[in-house]
């Protein structure tokens, strides 16, 4: 059985904005199939439509040359659709088997699960040894590659034809992805169609066999990848050439800034602990697979988490968040949502946070000092607010970062900035603007601490950059040490010497 | 109209509705029920007082649910804290009987917002130290609080001259005067009604303009963030329980001292919990709350005639009408979904 | 004596087991339920009502149960289709429990308070106490070998994990708590039936909280939370025993020996809390995203 997938004039609108807007992409079965888009193009609404979690506004759905309307997701796995996406829909605290079972369940007629009856089932159907994962373990205590198969496993005991991945591999080392794409091969090769969601170049040129790109809802082109260039395909995505990144970098000669001695976060006795530093006007980044321990690092430092050895900035051992910011310390957070950005309130009080006293008198604000203040910060980081006392809520992701750029870089004068996965869910204009900044700033001879998942990010930035593993540091490079390779490798646990 | 007000109407509407349906199934004609809901709550000018008097304490109640809720927490214990606050005047009145009123009531509600105010931190602590919800701890701590006002009513301040469980009256400097005939007729509406009022024009300002209502707000709304920028969260948590708390012990003032000058066993008769049910129909707003907190007062006057007019429900209906309230305000997604559907 | 108390510990454990029981169903699924009280409310009245006007234990028992799991049905639509909070929800239960109760007892009873003294009871706790022991059997299986047991847990702890097989995990909430409902309410009707004989004016005096602290201690698994209720029904029948009696020559105040249950079951929050982990969706139909 495969099946051709085919969208005719598909069109989605919510209340307040057209996500999709008539698109029309066909995807062949045997084939890899790339859609690429910006940030907010529609390309995970468009999978939830054709997956059945929305329904289309208008336009059709046609599986194998047929009309079809999914109700619900449960008819979208009959027909033989399946997805993995970008959040793993995983329970952590139960087992492999558990999970690939649930809302499947192999049981009696009474509901009792029938566990070893399954298992049998899916070794039959593994054609691929290097896909089985322990069945008895608990999801929690899995990699995150091993939580991936779990994901494509799931698939495919529910003999899933096509399927849906949506950006499978931010999550991966370079090796685990190399592994990935061997088995995506196989997938290919076993007749079954497979989508994947992305918005790097590169993988695409890499697996796939046709792109077909999304831009502000609409479908923009669909093509072959052979044969296909680079650059034209970018060109598709944000509808303009993307300008050079060329920004002056000086060598800024800085004392100290940051430095920990075998900082260790909760588990005390995982020797070495971490052994960092920074100096004033160098951007040093941090690598690895999400989850090595960045986050434990940022809240260490922030006074969020207690940690054993020591950190001191500015030659002073940190102890508490309010006396960490006291030193100078600007941080874009990992979740903007839920870290950075007070979503009830308006941009004006978004802009003031931790910087309340400035604008206070005898503990009453002032509104028309923040007002006055806090828009100057807007139109100096370009952010785009059709009205400042518009809830926060109401702004694109690049607007909202820009607008946490704007505090806490703006309104702090900083002297040391943490960045936390600055770019994600950010559109490339923005990355630009915020891209430039961080160069500004190290240039300006402030020291920059710049934790992502993105490896052509770090790159692109760093003077210096320190690769993590399990929560230790595993590999030390400078700029002129610089090697996808190597750094890759160091990220799987490869020690550097 | 803003959508609020629309929800607020709509919800009083289908508590009211179901419970008239109640009073029908159980042999009521509902045009008489609803009659003497209005004439027992407005029939007369002593009625109207009466009615006031059962708003002030559910304005203060209200108003500390409102302030917790502000800071994220949902304080449960109002009921309990206002009983320990109860006892806390009674006792002063009655240790330092002899003063004068200019010394006797500022110290008098300054100690009762404090043991108010003390019991809800211990729950704030709980939260903010030991990670236990506040919504359980509150609850276990009203029953505490119940425990030990009965023995400090029956045990420590007993009313010798009482069979009743009940403390001794408080010296005449602690006794708070009633209002003029001319709002509250010969009811026991007092003057806590004013210091009700301007705690809640307070509480507006000190939520929209201050930097104590901005940290409140903040740490309830985005904890996350509050944490980042600095702001220590455990001491929000304990200083809102505080405030709100303090707020309950307060609501006592009136029951206490404006009607019995004496703290009996139950004198609350679960006003805390009705101030939940203020705080989420008045949607934690100033007016919101003086609103709802009049209509409840009303609604309480209005229910004890059912006593007497009619023969098959009890005042005990007002109790039901609030709960459908609150339900049919909590549902207020699903009432907006399911009207979309049927207009449709 | 320590016969006596371990005897007083099993009668008293019997409401606090079912009301827990229903507790962990209806949170494992992701619905914190702090209505329990109500469900053990409205059965304790139900049940006695229906025996007083019919004479009939067993139609008392039915109607206590079908009352309960009514009650628990209301809640979940309106914690799940009406998209409330679900703490909300649960107090406004409460305060329905402290104002309905009273009404339908003057309507049909023509008193206020309390429904008549019953001359019909059960007097055996044995059975039910065997019946607790059965359903912990039955919800231990359940958690670990069903497909109903296994999309529970899943609604409780990742709801996307249905959604996208096309299950509707709030249909598995719904179910959670009405079959919670309906265990709470064998706790309710055990007050009114078995305990005492007819319903008293708020007669669970917190035993709904109580159960809901035994289910975080004994971290929403069925075995801990067993042996949470047997320790919390110890503290209640130790209470019970220590009244009247004086310590060393001096009286302890009742007042003070009542309020033990409830002390001790905040000092066990207040040492374990920390190091135990709720179901991860729990209350989130209001969550902020």
């Amino acid at each position: 059985m495969s099946l051709q997938l085919e969208t005719v004039g598909l069109s989605k609108t919510f209340a307040h904005c057209t996500a999709l807007d008539r698109v029309s992409f066909r995807f062949a079965p045997g084939r890899i199939h790339a859609v690429l888009g910006e940030n907010g193009a529609g390309k995970s609404t468009l999978m939830k439509v054709l997956f059945g979690l929305y329904p289309p506004t208008s336009g059709e759905i046609r599986v194998g040359g047929e009309k079809f309307e999914w109700r619900s997701a449960r008819e979208a796995i009959s027909r033989g659709l399946g997805m993995v996406q970008q959040h793993f829909t995983l329970l952590e605290n139960s087992t492999v088997i558990d999970n690939i079972l649930v809302g499947a369940e192999v049981c009696s007629a009474l509901g009792v699960l029938r566990r070893s009856e399954a298992i049998a089932q899916l070794e039959e159907l593994l054609p691929m040894r290097h896909l089985s994962v322990p069945w008895d373990a608990l999801v929690r205590d899995l990699s995150i590659g091993q939580k991936q198969r779990v994901e494509i496993l799931k698939l495919l005991f529910r003999q899933a034809q096509v399927l849906f991945l949506d950006e499978p591999t931010a999550v991966l080392t370079p090796i685990e992805i190399e592994e990935f794409f061997v088995l995506l091969r196989k997938l290919r090769d076993s007749g079954r169609t497979i989508i994947l969601i992305t918005h790097k170049i590169g993988e695409v040129l890499a697996v796939c066999d046709t792109y077909s790109v999304l831009r502000q809802g609409r479908s923009i082109v669909q093509g072959e990848v052979k044969g296909a260039v680079a650059a034209e395909i970018v060109e598709a995505m944000i509808g303009r050439t993307m300008p050079d990144f060329a920004v002056a970098r000086p060598a800024v000669h800085g004392q100290a800034a940051l430095v920990t001695r075998e900082l260790r976060v909760g588990d005390a006795h995982a020797e070495p602990g971490l052994s960092l530093h920074v100096q004033r006007g160098e951007i040093v980044g941090i690598a690895g697979v999400e989850g090595s321990g960045q986050s434990e690092l940022v809240d260490a430092l922030m006074g969020l988490r207690e940690f054993h050895g020591s950190a001191r900035l500015f030659d002073e051992e940190l102890q508490n968040t309010s006396q960490v910011r006291g030193l100078g310390v600007a941080l874009v957070p990992e979740d903007r949502l839920a870290q950075a950005l007070w979503l009830e309130e308006s941009c004006y009080t978004n802009m003031i946070i931790g910087l309340e006293s400035a604008f206070l008198k005898h503990n009453i604000f002032k509104r028309a000092a923040i007002e006055g203040t806090t828009a100057a910060w807007a139109k100096e980081f370009d952010v785009r607010a059709g009205d400042l006392l518009a809830p926060v809520a109401s702004l694109s992701g690049g607007n909202q970062q820009k607008l946490v750029f704007a505090r806490e870089v703006g309104g702090r004068a900083p002297r040391f900035v943490i960045c936390h996965q600055p770019t994600r869910g950010v559109d490339l204009g923005a990355i630009d603007l915020l891209h430039r900044k961080l160069v500004e700033l190290r240039n300006q001879g402030l020291g920059v601490l710049l934790l992502s998942s993105e490896l052509d990010e770090l790159l692109k930035l760093c003077d210096r950059i320190y690769v993590f593993y399990d929560g230790q540091v595993s590999g030390e490079f400078t700029r002129a040490q610089f090697n996808r390779a190597q750094i890759g490798a160091a990220m799987t646990g490869v020690a550097h010497a | 109209m803003p959508k609020h007000i629309y929800v607020t109407i709509v919800s009083l509407f289908i508590g009211l509705a179901l419970s008239l349906t109640l009073a029908t199934i159980l042999g009521e004609n509902p045009g008489h029920v609803f009659l003497v809901l209005v004439r027992g709550a407005f029939g007369s000018a002593t009625d109207v007082g009466y009615s006031l008097f059962y708003a002030t304490p559910l304005l203060l109640s209200g108003l500390s649910v409102a302030w917790a809720l502000q800071a994220g927490l949902f304080n449960i214990g109002a009921d309990g804290q206002m009983t320990l606050g109860g006892v806390a005047l009674a006792a002063i009145g009655i240790l330092a009987h002899d003063l004068p009123m200019l010394v006797a009531l500022p110290l008098a509600l300054t100690l009762a917002f404090l043991v108010g105010g003390g019991w809800g931190a211990l729950a704030g602590w709980m939260k903010a130290r030991r990670g236990c919800h506040e919504v359980l701890t509150t609850i276990l701590l009203n029953f505490i609080a119940y425990g030990l006002a009965s023995f400090f009513i029956l045990r420590v301040f007993k009313n010798p001259e009482s069979q009743g469980p009940e403390t001794a009256v408080v010296g005449g400097g602690f006794q708070i005067g009633a209002l003029p005939q001319w709002i509250g007729g010969t009811s026991p509406a007092n003057w806590t009604l004013a210091l009700a009022l301007c705690l809640i024009v307070i509480y507006g300002f000190i939520m929209g303009r201050t930097s104590l209502g901005y940290f409140q707000r903040l740490a309830g709304e985005a904890p996350q963030v509050a944490a980042r920028a600095g702001v220590n969260i455990g001491r929000q948590t304990i200083l809102a329980m505080f405030i709100s708390g303090g707020l309950a012990g307060l609501a006592a003032a009136s029951p206490v001292l404006g009607f019995a000058f004496k703290a009996r066993e139950g004198f609350t008769s679960g006003v805390g919990f009705i101030g939940i049910a203020v705080a989420l129909l008045g949607r934690k707003s100033p007016l919101g709350i003086v609103f709802a907190a009049l209509l409840f007062g009303a609604l309480t006057k209005g229910a004890l005639e059912l006593d007497m007019d009619t023969r098959f429900v009890s005042r005990d209906l007002a109790t039901v009408i609030q709960a459908l309230i609150v339900l049919a305000v909590a549902s207020q997604v699903g009432l907006h979904n399911l009207w979309r559907k049927v207009t449709s | 004596m320590i016969v006596d108390l371990l005897m007083s510990t099993l009668r008293l454990s019997v409401p606090l087991l079912f009301a827990a029981y229903g507790g962990l169903l209806s949170e494992r699924s992701g619905v914190a339920n702090i209505a329990l009280e109500a469900n053990l409310l409205f059965s304790a009245f139900t049940a006695a009502a229906v025996v007083a006007l019919s004479g009939q234990l067993v139609l008392g028992v039915a109607a206590g149960v079908v009352a309960s799991a009514l009650v628990s049905l209301i809640f979940a639509l309106i914690c799940i289709w009406g998209h409330g909070d679900q703490i909300v929800v649960g107090t406004a239960f409460n305060l329905l429990a402290a104002g309905l109760i009273p009404v339908l007892n003057k309507a049909l009873f023509n008193v206020m308070g309390s429904t008549p003294a019953l001359a019909n009871t059960f007097h055996q706790t044995w059975p039910f106490f065997a019946l607790a022991l059965c359903v912990l059997w039955a919800l231990h299986f359940l958690f670990t070998s069903t497909r109903h047991g296994l999309r529970l847990s899943a609604a409780g702890e990742n709801p996307a994990a249905l959604v996208n097989q096309g299950v509707d995990y709030q249909r598995v909430r719904l179910r959670a708590v009405v079959e919670g409902g309906v265990l709470a309410g064998v706790g309710g009707v055990y007050l009114s039936l078995c305990q005492g004989s007819g319903y008293v004016r708020d007669m669970a005096a917190g035993r709904g909280f109580i159960a809901l602290a035994a289910v975080i201690f004994g971290a929403w698994k069925p075995i801990p939370t067993f042996f949470a209720c047997l320790f919390f029904a110890f503290t209640d029948a130790v209470q019970i025993q220590m009244q009247g009696r004086s310590m060393g020559g001096v009286e302890l105040p009742n007042q003070f020996v009542q309020i033990l249950p409830y002390v001790v079951t905040l000092l066990v929050l207040i040492i374990f809390a920390r190091q135990i982990t709720a179901p991860a969706a729990i209350n989130d139909s209001s969550r902020r995203r």
